[in-house]
């Protein structure tokens, strides 16, 4: 049984883990970071969605923590010493709204986003058509853009900060799934599907869905239930779709990425379980909402359809904080996970090596509010909207 | 939904087209001389023109599997883009350009 | 009346279950990406001048044989030409794309006889215009009796090239040589496997013949190292191997040449298959990653039979073969026929002369890892997403050993054709990692080929289909 050590282990190499692992041994040379997951390389959520980051949301912590976020992207290239870029767009979000209900919402989220300097705007249905030709104008009532919004590779942001974290000394290892934390004094034991064992004085689970189980078996609960989504990606073309694009009636995301490519993530009701299957209803469902969005790509080709699984929490937001257990910490995304893993890394490394215990800005995130009952529902998007 | 052309050549064992006639269609605004029933790939490489799209890196390219897999014959024909020259077949006037994926 | 059996590929494997079912009062779709029938082996010529490729009068009749099948059963099936199969989920269900309508089909029983594309290790320059398959140049010559190139070089594994080789002098290509990893001679380690197919053999001596009265050397033992030219091929570069692979010092030599037909084995288009969760199993010289299937053809998802190439490399005879097997199953297990017996005997019977005999071939079919190492760094493997050899390595080097991790990681496998170019090679070069026999592939999604949005959109249930 080989015993390995850490002074922080981090389960879950994902957007966030990753993240994690880069602030802290960024920050500090003299601990031991090592990091574990089940999968291979991006196999969990942080590998599968539409990979796009927005500061237009209606909670200040929201609007701050990817603010921040999107400022270390534009920088990553430098930041983490990956000088093939992450494939950086920054060509703004538009939110489309149906309804005059959606647009009053939106104006109350432009009026808390101005408080931060974010520089978004109330478009009209023609503002939105000169942005974006080849809209269907046909039941939208405007829409709200930010052009510092942004989208980049999934896959060049996790390969960064692991070649990153690891230039820093942090022991990454895939294919390693802990399947069961046992607790040792004021220390952690954890067990591998591999046999191996390692001892931790503090564990961060970035598992995300997978949470539950590992925390369960310690007395502690959290409210995160998997929900499988499918996205579709196109051959790359023209540059015809400039800013992201999310639809908040047919719940479709919608990004041109930088070599062309488009991107829609289709969200569709789904029962809610671990899952990685493609359905078979899904590419019709989704070609024909395309289309009506954009009815003059029908001529585009699908090159790929895939299923990914996040989890849901009960206000959709993040939970991130110390469980009841002392050292034991959780930073889980509920679907914001890529978009905030450069913030959400600070802060939570900061919180775990004792710098900011009691950081503001994620407090409502905190795991006790599921006790307290102090929900932080977004106001700007409903439950199965999440881009 | 028939086959097309279902009279069995008995010399060849293929299915025998109604013609050889000669179609034209412009390559690159060049005049390119078919037999009715090429292939575009087929009547490019005929002509001699291999180079049918230039790549993101600035590399050209042409016809590589023939069989509709690789889609590195694609080119923009009749201005609709990422077309197979090797699974379309020429038509009279076609127009085909080369598809510059540098630009 | 709903579709009972649907047939997706409509090669010897294909029409051969296709004729089968229908025999037996099945409902049968026939499925094809072409306009005709033949699949690659029996490609029909598009138009009335084919170059007289058929230098083997057997083939030519087995080609009219097929031709005949089909005509006798064309008006009791559904014949969809031109129709790409792109989804499947259990069931079977199965989505299919036609111009640009897509259709559903739920049949008691799905056929997949999808055939094979075919894989060349990959060398500095094989990007160049001029660098083709030489199952493609093959096709050219087939289906639109175009040759390919004036000066052409021939290198490879296998047979193939030595079939190609001879139908582009008859091309009245000037054919400078054919260069094999592998002597042909390597097939007589395997002396019975040798005799159960000596027809084939026989025939394989027609192309031989014909090579040498044209005076085109073969080269054994022989690697392309490099294409050159600077807008098209001008000249490749090959070089000299011992029997494991490792390079012969000072024996470069270069050809002029404008075309350069290569094929150093075949990939089983089995994607469909590993929809239904079917296992693979890597296996090179069979076709890469084969489905595991049963004598019949039958398969661990409910009412999926695999017939032909696509199920392990056996060639032509043997996939008429494998779809009358299947065709048959599908009418006895699934549509609740009864079956006459002594079709299904004289299938298996040509069946295992097959399998015996290409236990020989696959002897020439062997690539040594040391070919792969003897690359240019910067040369792109995946050709689709330009990843090189350098970027795979360190991918590779950095712990990512998986086909699906590497993917990610690199890109390598994220471009139109799928994966279908390199990933196999990308499989090579885990092998000092990994036991290649457990190397899985890309995972299987829809869509199986490129499908527009506007087809995916335009869908109809086949069930009222008659």
């Amino acid at each position: 049984m080989l015993k390995k050590t850490a002074d922080v282990l981090i389960i879950g190499a994902g957007a966030y883990g990753l993240s994690c692992a880069w602030w802290m041994t960024q920050e500090h040379n003299d601990i031991d970071i090592m990091v574990l997951d089940g999968g291979g390389f991006a196999h969990g959520a942080s590998g599968r969605h539409g990979a796009g980051m927005r500061m237009q949301w209606g909670l200040e912590f929201n609007i701050l923590l990817c603010q921040e976020s999107i400022r270390f992207f534009e920088e990553a290239a430098e930041r983490l010493d990956y000088p093939e870029g992450i494939d950086f767009k920054q060509e703004g979000y538009l939110l489309l709204a149906p309804n005059e209900q959606t647009m009053s919402n939106l104006r109350s989220a432009i009026k808390i986003q101005h408080k931060f300097g974010v520089p978004s705007e109330l478009f009209t249905p023609e503002d939105c058509l000169k942005l974006v030709p080849s809209l269907n104008l046909e039941g939208l009532a405007g829409g709200s853009f930010c052009s510092k919004d942004a989208s980049a590779s999934a896959f060049k942001w996790l390969d960064a900060l692991l070649k990153a974290s690891r230039r820093n000394g942090a022991k990454i290892e895939f294919n390693t799934m802990v399947n069961r934390i046992e607790r040792n004094g004021n220390d952690f034991i954890a067990h591998t599907n591999k046999g191996t064992s390692v001892t931790a004085g503090k564990i961060l689970l970035c598992t995300d869905w997978a949470v539950p189980q590992l925390i369960e078996p310690l007395g502690i609960t959290l409210p995160i239930v998997p929900f499988p989504k499918e996205i579709l990606v196109t051959e790359a073309c023209q540059p015809i779709i400039g800013p992201m694009l999310v639809d908040m009636e047919r719940h479709i995301a919608i990004n041109q990425v930088k070599n062309g490519n488009i991107v829609f993530t289709v969200t569709r009701e789904r029962k809610r379980e671990y899952s990685l299957k493609s359905t078979p209803g899904f590419l019709n469902y989704a070609a024909q909402n395309i289309l009506e969005l954009l009815p003059g790509i029908g001529n585009i080709q699908v090159l790929r359809s895939w299923c990914g699984t996040s989890g849901e929490t009960p206000d959709m937001q993040a939970i991130l904080g110390e469980t009841d257990i002392p050292n034991l910490f959780v930073a889980v995304s509920a679907y914001k996970g890529f978009m905030t893993s450069p913030a959400v890394g600070r802060v939570v490394s900061r919180l775990i090596l004792d710098e900011e215990k009691d950081n503001p800005l994620i407090s409502p995130l905190h795991p006790k509010r599921f006790q307290t009952g102090k929900l932080v529902p977004e106001p700007l998007t409903n439950q199965a909207v999440t881009s | 939904m028939k086959q097309r052309n279902s009279q069995v050549n008995e010399r060849t064992g293929c299915f025998a087209q109604s013609s050889t006639n000669t179609v034209t269609f412009f390559f690159e605004g060049k005049l390119i001389k078919a037999k009715s029933g090429d292939s575009v790939a087929a009547a490019l490489l005929e002509a001699g023109e291999l180079i049918l799209r230039i790549d993101p890196s600035g590399s050209p390219r042409g016809v590589v599997c023939g069989i509709g897999v690789c889609w590195e014959c694609r080119c923009i024909i009749n201005d609709v883009p990422n077309t197979r020259a090797c699974q379309t077949e020429v038509r009279p006037d076609m127009k085909v350009l080369r598809q510059r994926e540098d630009l | 009346m709903k579709s009972q059996v649907v047939i997706v590929g409509a090669g010897p494997a294909g029409v051969m279950a296709a004729f089968e079912a229908v025999k037996y009062g099945c409902h049968v779709t026939l499925i094809d990406e072409s306009p005709r029938i033949g699949g690659q082996i029996y490609r029909q010529a598009a138009n009335g001048i084919a170059k007289r490729t058929n230098i083997v009068q057997k083939e030519q009749d087995r080609k009219k044989i097929l031709m005949a099948a089909f005509e006798q059963i064309s008006d009791r099936i559904d014949f969809l030409p031109e129709a790409t199969a792109y989804a499947a989920f259990p069931g079977p269900e199965l989505h299919v794309t036609q111009h640009n309508h897509s259709f559903v089909f739920q049949p008691k029983v799905l056929i997949l006889a999808t055939g094979v594309s075919e894989y060349t290790v990959p060398f500095s320059g094989w990007t160049l215009p001029g660098v083709m398959f030489a199952g493609g140049v093959q096709a050219l010559m087939k289906e639109y009796g175009v040759c390919a190139g004036k000066q052409a070089l021939v290198a490879g594994a296998g047979p193939l090239s030595i079939a190609v080789g001879a139908q582009l002098v008859e091309a009245n290509a000037k054919v400078q040589a054919i260069a094999l990893l592998n002597p042909l001679s390597d097939m007589t380690a395997k002396p019975f496997s040798l005799w159960a197919g000596r027809q084939m053999i026989r025939e394989g001596f027609t192309y031989l013949k014909k090579l040498k009265r044209s005076g085109v050397p073969t080269l054994n033992r022989w690697r392309v190292i490099r294409a050159h030219g600077k807008d098209c091929l001008k000249a490749v570069t090959l070089g000299k191997m011992i029997r494991n692979g490792q390079a012969v010092p000072n024996t470069e030599k270069t050809i002029q040449c404008d075309l350069l037909a290569v094929n150093y084995g075949f990939s089983s288009n089995s994607e469909l298959a590993r929809m239904f969760g079917i296992e693979v199993v890597f296996n090179p010289e069979f076709g890469g990653w084969i489905p595991q299937l049963d004598v019949f053809g039958g398969t661990t998802a409910k009412g999926v039979l695999i017939a032909g190439d696509c199920g392990g490399v056996l060639g032509g005879v043997a996939a008429a073969a494998r779809g009358s097997i299947a065709g048959a199953t599908a009418a006895k297990k699934f549509c609740g026929k009864a079956v006459d017996q002594t079709t299904l005997t004289a299938a298996f019977a040509e069946l295992k002369r097959h399998q015996l005999f290409q236990k020989a071939v696959r002897k020439t079919l062997h690539i040594p890892f040391e070919v792969y190492e003897l690359l240019d760094p910067e040369t792109h493997i995946c050709r689709c997403e330009g990843v090189s050899l350098e970027r795979l390595q360190q991918s590779i080097d950095e712990g990512h050993h998986t086909i699906n991790a590497i993917k990610r990681n690199t890109r390598a496998g994220m471009g139109r054709c799928g994966g279908r170019v390199c990933l196999r090679s990308v499989a090579a070069l885990l092998n000092e990692k990994r036991k290649l026999t457990e190397i899985e592939p890309m995972t299987a999604r829809p869509v199986a080929r490129p499908v527009t949005l506007g087809s995916i959109a335009n869908q109809s249930n086949c069930e009222g289909q008659g």
